[in-house]
Parts: C-alpha cells; structure tokens; sequence
C-alpha cells in the first residue's frame, strides 16, 4: 500500500463542499467513497471524522441534510450543498488557487 | 449529580447520529463483502476504516455545542465539590454575601413599594399630578380652586382634569348613634378619571358639582357592609352627615383602594377663588400623549393665568410654574429618605463582594499549584477563568437565595419601623420584581467579584508557580498586594457608613435635647370634629367647649383641661397677617394660627415672657386680643415692644377681620418639624374667634392634663362627653408623648437603621482584616519562625503584624475620611445641629473602626507568636 497523504486541516471543508457541488446530494458513506475514489486511494480518510465537518458545514449554513431512503432502501442522511456554499465554495477555490500559485512560485524560485 | 446529567444524555440527535454512523459502517461492510472477505473481516475493516466510532462521537458532539454546557456543568460540580470539602469557608462567604444581598434585597422590596409600582386604577399609566415646578423644583399637585377650574377648562392634552380635597371627619349618625367617617370632597369626574365607578349606583354628574345641586355622597364598601349590612337599598335614601342629608347615590367596589383614605366621598363644589392651596390637581393623559407635551401645556396656563390674576402673583414662588408628574407624587416625595437607605445597603453590598473576592483570591492562590498543572496540561486560560467564576457564582447565588429568605425576615421589622409613611396600597413584599432584583444583583455581583480574582490568578506567570515551592513565593506577593487593597477599600466603605451613621445619631440626640416648649408628660389629648349644623356659630362651641371643660376638670386626677384647634407639635392654620406700623406694613406676613382656651399656657407650661395671658374676662364682647410667641416678635418685630400692636387678617376678604391687639409674649414651641425653628404663632382666645373658624381642619382637640397614670381617663371623657353631646364622639385620643414620638419616628427610625448597617459594614470589614492578616501570618510561618528560633521577642513579633493590619486600617480611613466628605452631602436634609463635616462624628468613627482592626489582627498575631519554631520550620 502507497503512503498515505494525511488530509490537510480545513481541506477536508472545501473537498465535501467540491463533491456536493459537482455530485448532487449524497450520504455521508457516499461522500467518503467519492473524496477516496478522486483521490485514488491515496488519501486516508478517517471516515468518522467526516461527520463533525459535516455538522460544521450544516451549522454555517453550506449544506443542508434530510432525511431520505439509500440506493439499498435504508433510511440515510442526504446532505446537498445550499447556495450560501456555493458561494463559499467559490471563494474558497479561488483562494486555494491563489495559495497554490504562491507555494508554487515560491517552491520554483 | 453526574447520573442526573446521564438522563438528559440520550437525546434524539443522539439517537439520530448513532443511526447515520451505522449505516456508515453497514456500507463499508457490505462494501467489503462484496470484495470476497468474511463478514468477520469485512466488519473489522469497516471499523478501521471508519476510525474509532466513540471518537468521532465526540468530535461530533464537541461540534454541536455540548461541550459548552457540559464545561459549565463539569464547573459547577467542581465548584460544588470545593463548597463541601471547605465547609468553613463556604459558610462564612455564603453568609456573608446573604447579608450583603439580603440587606439589598429588603431595602429595594421597599423601593419598590414606594417608587416602582404603579397605582392600583385601570388608568394609573395616564394619571399625572399636576405640580407647581420652581425650575425643576417640584412641590406636591396643591392649587387653588380658581387654578383648578383653570386647568380644567383650558388644558387640552389631558383628557380629564379631576381634583379632591379633603372633607375632614364627619359623624355619620343612624339610629341615634354617631360614628366619624372620612370624608373626601372629589369632582364629579374623580372617579372616571381614576378608571374605576361604583360597582353599585353611580358617580357624581356634572350638575351636582354646583353650589345648588342635591347634596349627594358616595360610600366605599366597607362602610356600606359596615354601616348599612350591604342593604342596596341604600341608593336613593338620605344617610346623615353631621345632621345633613347626603343622598347616598353609589358604593364603589370592594378592590377599590382610596387614595388618600377615605370612607365616604362627597362632591367638592370648587368656586374660582383663590382659597388657598387645598385642591390636589390631577390629570389623565390623552390616549397617545405625553407627559413632556402636557407639561408643556400647564406650564404655558400657569403663564396667561399669571396675566389673568396679577392679584395672586405675590403667592407665586420665584420663577414658578407647572408640570405634569406621574400621579402619586407626593407619597413618592415622602418616600425619598429611602434612597439613603438604599445608598447605605449598597455599599454593605460592596463590602461583603470584597469579601467574597478576598476570600476567592486566598482560594485561588492556595490552589495556585493545582491551576497551573491544569494549565500545563492544556486547559486554556477562560476555561480558568471559567471555573472560579463558577464558584463565584455558586456562592452568590447561593447567598441570593438564602439573603432573599433574610429579606422576608427581615421586611415585618422593617416595616414596622420605616422611616416613610407606607401607602396601603402597595405592600412591601417579596414580589417577582424584588426576586429579579435580588437575582440579577447576585449574579453580576458573583461575575464581577469573582472575575477579579480569576483575571489576576489566570494573568499569574504558570511558569512561576510550578517552579515555586512552599507557601513562600514570588506570585502570591502579587495577589497579597490585591487583597491588602481590597481590604483598605472595605475599611474606607464602613467607615463611610458609620461617619453617616455617626452623623445621625449626633442628630437624634440634639433632637431629643432640643426644647419642645411644651412639657408634653402627663398630657392626654383627645379629637373631634365639629361639622354639625348645631356648631356653627362660636357662640354655640363656646358653650359646648365651656361644658365640657367644666365636667373634665371634675375628674380626681385631672389637674387642668384646655382646648386647642391644633395640637402643639403639629401645625396650625396658615393665615396670612398685616401688621400696621411696621417699615413693609403692606407686606403679608405668614402666621401660624391657632385658637385656644386661657388654661392651655398654663396647662402645657408654655412660659409667659410679657404682657399678660388670657383671662375669662377676654370672652366675645370684650375687645379682641392675641398672644404672640417670641418667634414672631423676632421676625416681624425686631426690637420693637409687641405689646399694644394690632394684628390684622383677612384683610382683602369681603369680610375683614376686626384688627387684634397684641396682648403678651409667650414661649416658642416646636410645629410639626423639630428640626426648624418654631413658626411665627399667633394664638386667639377660642371666645373670639369668627363664626365658623372653629371647625376647620382637623376638627378641636380637647386638652387634660392628669396627676396619675390617666387610666381610666379615656372612658371618662367619653362619658362626659356624651352626656352633653350623644351625637358628638371623640374621634381619637392620643398623648402629647406619642405626638412628639411621631416627630421624632423618622429620625429614629433612620438613625438606628443607618446604625445597623454600619454595625453589619464594620463587622464585615473586621471579617475582611482578620482574614487577610491570618492569610499574609500563615504565609509568613516559616519566616517568623526562624525569626522567634533566632531569638526576636514574641511582643516584637506581635507588634510587627499588628502594625501591619493597621497600616491597612490606616489607608482605608485616609481613603473613608474622603468618601464621607463625598458622600455625607447626601444626608444633608436629615442632619441637624451638626455639620455633614463634623471633626468630632469623623475621629470617633475612625478611631473605632481602627480598634476593632486592631482587635481583627491581635488573634492571628497572638496565635503566631505562640508559635513552636521547630514546627514552622518543619511545616516548610
């Protein structure tokens, strides 16, 4: 098994709200399989942490949950992402794109 | 307690996570499944993959904002763990702070009473007194007739303008018996104005407000059930007043409280003349006005009425006006010496927060070890924080509920001694408005005090303190010096109350030194009213007072009896005066005047100091004379002889008064208010007065004074009285000591209140040294005992710590001796014969505020220098 990259702090924000954004509403078994699946394995996800982030974004006011049925007829949370975190989401890529730009300039130098 | 909090654990979020995380689990299992592993390994590398589920749990919960209140929780079973484990010291700051809260709290139940609650009629948020207003100074709603009738017509941002006066004492006879009722004289829209009607019958209509129209009366319920067994068919039938018929016309409901008292009320029939300031004046707001708008009004009238009356302009005080104020102001002007009070309990309240703070600090530096390791191990500095306020506030709150049982104790006594008359209406209880109080007080009282100390520990360098070892070290220096300046605050507060309390106790013993100019022992005193139709000339009183007098001198014990129209020690009739002959004889003088028979001198020991007194001989045909008091030749007088000068009153009335001559000078004596000089007396012999004068006010008050104990002598004189007179009973009896008594109450009252907190201040600042000079002696053990091992005298150790407690006294009486000549200003109106500056009242006070400091350090100074220096040293 490769290494692992731990998942950098206030990341895991912007990559639940990418993953809604693109996917639709999803579970949170269904975010985590995503985020594992883009990254291509090379990511370690401690699952469980994924909720407290979940309820960080819910109280901000990014995502919203209901209650729905899955794919294999369970009852599971659904979390979509509002339109307040659209807009977050937006900022935050374009800030993440701007800091990229710097490490990397400052990496190339 | 931690059980308790279990059942409050399993909430449905609770149930809702646990359901999300296993359908979580259950799809990394399946997941697994699916790639050939055994359902028992499927299983452990969902678990894996998932992470520890109870972790997440609580990140999740931490998340979702329970952690802050499972903190507090966690900081108040700290904090009630440390109350338990120092019992001792739990029950002195509890104790503490109940009297500090508590003292609060029975003192506000009483302002609210006074100031906070509104009068009890449906319109009481519109009512408003009309005042006069001297350049914001405001005197209570008192007009004349013309004035009122004035207001009335004009005003236009009051809805009503309404008015009573008051009716004196009247007999309500039924069935050959008299009873005195009080009557109150209201105009036709009294009732309406208040928002409340008879709930049987009607009010006055407008019609019987003249001089021609029926007389008609009202009957508060009591008197009704009383009176008249609730009969309805009262309404219609003529009750008799005083040998007049009143149609009885309405019977107010039972809730309804008069103000001011009354059992029967009768139409007040103003005509617009200047007949003095008897009419109080009051108003209801249009619905949506305002006060400030209607003030503005009354004060533009009192202007064109200024044009309209020049002949009562001199009447006006400089620069007076008018002003709307919320109704009832006068019960609240004599409520103001409670704000003294409230001011004095303040400052205890301050006291014993700084005790609670010193106490908090020792604590907090004694656990200064304990509270860094915490930080070391992370706790951050708010959560710190945090937790000694928790035991701050535990402790206030705690002292809230135990000083709001203090206050209920305590508000019968100090009622029954209050310094204020106390209207009926508006009881002095603990109500939700005084538990608000209480509790608010408490709270910010537990943050505030308690925050102080928290912020200086928390502020403390940690490192220092794991470094530091023993009881001897750099940061407990830091806080030393914050206790020793709490404690010099806590000294400057007490001796702020006690140069107050000294103050007023200086006054109240002048008070009783002063001269009365009576010698009131021995006298008995008894009312009645004189509204009959059958008293209406003097010659019929004369009779009636000759009878009497006559059959009361007839008693073994009575040694004289006399009348008087007021009683000395309270006040009399207001006339205005002429003196002819003097600089400024156009000039009104004001008089206190008062008709009495000859024997009153002689029976009150009234010296006569020229001239001479009454005689019989002085009767209705003679000519007309009066006795001045020596006040009076000194204001209007001067140097000049009194005797044979002429007295003139009512001068501008369509009937003159004949001018009196002035006969003798006789002794001062006090008017109602003892703190003033005797008022400027003119006295009339009974026999001369004018048809009529004889039954104004209060009515006559019958004299005797008795060699015995007087028992007995009140039925006696009743019985007298009712074989002369059956229709004619006594309305009350009273001594001449319970007279100056009531002179006095409020002082006394206020005196021994002010000194009781004084005595609970000092007790609290003696508390506070003796805890701080323990504190800074146990810090100093291992010092003071490789002193004594070293060979210092004990005396000299003593000494050195006792000096140090009075170096603190010292500080807070330097800083005491300042505030009071801040804050003594405030009892100006309740000081007398001393000044709010007075050197003597100071050093007293700071003397004995230092010995009872000196007294706090010796015990712990003492019991250090009993000290076995082997043992200190080994305690190290």
């Amino acid at each position: 098994m490769p290494d692992k990259t731990e998942i950098l702090q206030g990341t895991l924000d912007l990559m639940v709200l990418k993953t809604l954004d693109s996917m639709g509403p999803l579970h949170g078994y269904g975010i985590a399989q995503r985020i594992q699946q883009i990254s291509q394995e090379l990511l370690y996800l401690n699952q469980g942490t994924l909720y407290p982030a979940l309820l960080r974004l819910e109280q901000r006011g990014w995502i919203a949950s209901e209650w729905g049925t899955s794919e294999n007829n369970r009852r599971a949370r659904y979390y979509s992402i509002t339109k307040a975190g659209q807009k977050q989401l937006k900022k935050e890529v374009e800030d993440w794109q701007a800091q990229v730009a710097i490490m990397t300039r400052l990496l190339e130098a | 307690m931690s059980r308790l909090w279990n059942l409050f654990r399993k909430t449905k979020l609770d149930r809702q996570l646990d359901e999300e995380f296993q359908f979580h689990v259950d799809m990394l299992t399946e997941q697994y499944l699916k790639r050939g592993l055994t359902r028992e390994q499927a299983e452990r590398e969902a678990r894996r993959e998932f992470g520890a589920v109870e972790a997440a749990k609580d990140a999740y919960r931490d998340q979702r904002g329970w952690p802050w209140l499972e903190d507090w929780v966690l900081d108040l079973r700290h904090a009630v763990r440390l109350l338990l484990r120092y019992p001792g010291f739990s029950v002195v700051a509890v104790i503490t702070m109940a009297q500090g809260i508590g003292a609060n709290s029975a003192v506000f139940s009483m302002v609210n009473a006074a100031f906070l609650r509104q009068v009890p009629y449906p319109n009481a948020a519109r009512l408003v007194d009309i005042v006069r207003d001297a350049r914001g100074q405001l005197s209570p709603p008192y007009h004349n007739s013309r004035r009122y009738l004035y207001f009335k017509e004009r005003a236009r941002t009051l809805e009503e303008v309404a008015a009573s006066r008051g009716g004196g004492t009247l007999n309500l006879i039924r069935n050959g018996e008299a009873e005195p009722v009080t009557a109150l004289r209201v105009s036709a829209n009294f009732f309406r104005t208040l928002g409340i009607e008879p709930s049987l019958g009607r009010s006055f209509r407008q019609e019987e407000e003249s001089p021609q129209g029926t007389a008609v009366a009202i009957l508060s319920y009591s008197l009704w059930q009383q009176r008249f067994g609730g009969d309805p068919g009262i309404l219609g039938q003529a009750i008799d007043l005083d040998g007049k018929p009143f149609t009885a016309v309405g019977v107010m409901p039972p809730h309804f409280i008069a103000i001011p008292r009354a059992d029967v009320w009768i139409p007040l029939r103003p005509r617009p003349v200047n007949d003095g300031r008897n009419t109080l004046v009051f108003g209801l707001l249009r619905s949506g006005g305002s006060r400030g708008e209607a003030s503005r009004e009354v004060a533009q009238l009192i202007g064109s009425y200024r044009q309209d009356f020049p002949g009562e302009y001199r009447e006006f005080a400089a620069n007076e006006s008018a002003a709307v104020a919320p109704f009832g102001i006068e019960q609240r002007f004599s409520s103001r010496p409670l704000w003294v009070l409230f001011g004095a309990v303040g400052l205890i309240l301050l006291i014993a927060c700084s005790n609670l703070a010193n106490l908090l600090v020792a604590r907090a530096t004694g656990r200064l070890r304990e509270i860094a390791t915490r930080a070391a191990l992370g706790a951050g500095r708010g959560r710190i924080v945090r937790q000694l306020l928790a035991e701050s506030l535990l402790i206030s709150v705690l002292g809230c509920v135990l000083g709001l049982v203090l206050a209920s104790w305590t508000i019968p006594a100090l009622v029954r001694m209050s310094p204020v008359p106390l209207a009926d209406w508006s009881p002095v209880r603990v109500d939700w408005v005084v538990v608000t109080f209480t509790t608010a007080l408490a709270v910010l009282t537990g943050m505030v005090f308690g925050l102080f100390p928290a912020l200086q520990v928390a502020r403390l360098d940690l490192n220092d303190c794991m470094k530091a070892s023993g009881t001897t070290s750099t940061p407990k220096r830091a806080t030393g010096r914050l206790r020793r300046v709490i404690v010099a605050g806590e000294v400057a507060l007490s001796l702020v109350l006690m140069i107050g309390a000294g103050l007023l106790i200086r006054t109240f013993a002048g008070l009783v030194r002063t001269p009365l100019g009576v010698d009131p022992a021995g006298v008995l005193a008894g009312r009645m009213s004189l509204q009959s139709e059958r008293y209406k000339t003097t010659a019929q009183t004369a009779q009636l007072f000759h009878r009497g007098l006559d059959r009361f001198r007839q008693h073994p014990e009575v040694e004289a009896a006399a009348i008087a129209s007021d009683l000395p020690l309270e006040r009399g009739m207001n006339l205005v005066a002429w003196i002819p002959g003097t600089p400024d004889a156009g000039e009104p003088r004001l008089t206190d005047w008062r008709y009495v028979s000859p024997d009153y001198f002689s029976l009150l020991r009234i010296p006569l100091l020229a001239g001479r007194l009454f005689t019989e001989a002085d009767g209705p045909q003679a000519a007309p004379v009066v006795l001045i008091n020596q006040q009076f030749v000194k204001q209007y007088f001067g140097k000049e002889n009194p005797i044979g000068r002429v007295i003139h009153v009512m001068q501008h009335t369509p009937e003159p008064d004949r001018p009196r001559v002035v006969v003798g000078v006789v002794g001062d004596v006090k008017s109602n208010e003892f703190k003033q000089a005797a008022k400027a007396t003119v006295f009339v012999p009974f026999e001369q007065a004018r048809d009529g004068y004889l039954r104004f006010g209060g009515g006559v008050h019958w004299l005797v004074r008795s060699r015995g104990a007087g028992n007995g002598l009140v039925a006696f004189m009743q019985k007298e009285m009712k074989a002369i007179d059956p229709l004619l009973p006594f309305v009350s009896f009273q001594t001449l000591e319970e007279v100056r008594e009531r002179g006095i109450h409020s002082d006394r009252s206020i005196m021994i209140l002010l000194a009781s907190f004084a005595a609970l201040a000092v007790l609290l600042a003696a508390v506070g040294i003796y805890g701080v000079i323990s504190y800074l002696v146990a810090q100093r053990t291992s010092e003071i005992g490789i002193r004594i091992a070293l060979g210092a005298s004990r005396p000299r150790i003593v000494r050195s710590i006792v000096m140090e407690g009075i170096g603190l006294a010292g500080a807070g009486i330097v800083l005491g001796i300042a505030g009071a000549l801040l804050l003594t200003r405030f009892l100006q109106s309740f000081v007398f014969g001393v000044k709010t500056t007075d050197p003597l009242t100071f050093a007293l006070a700071a003397s004995f505020l230092l010995a009872i400091a000196t007294i706090a350090c010796l015990a712990p100074a003492l019991r250090i220098a009993r000290l076995d220096p082997m043992r200190a040293l080994r305690a190290e």
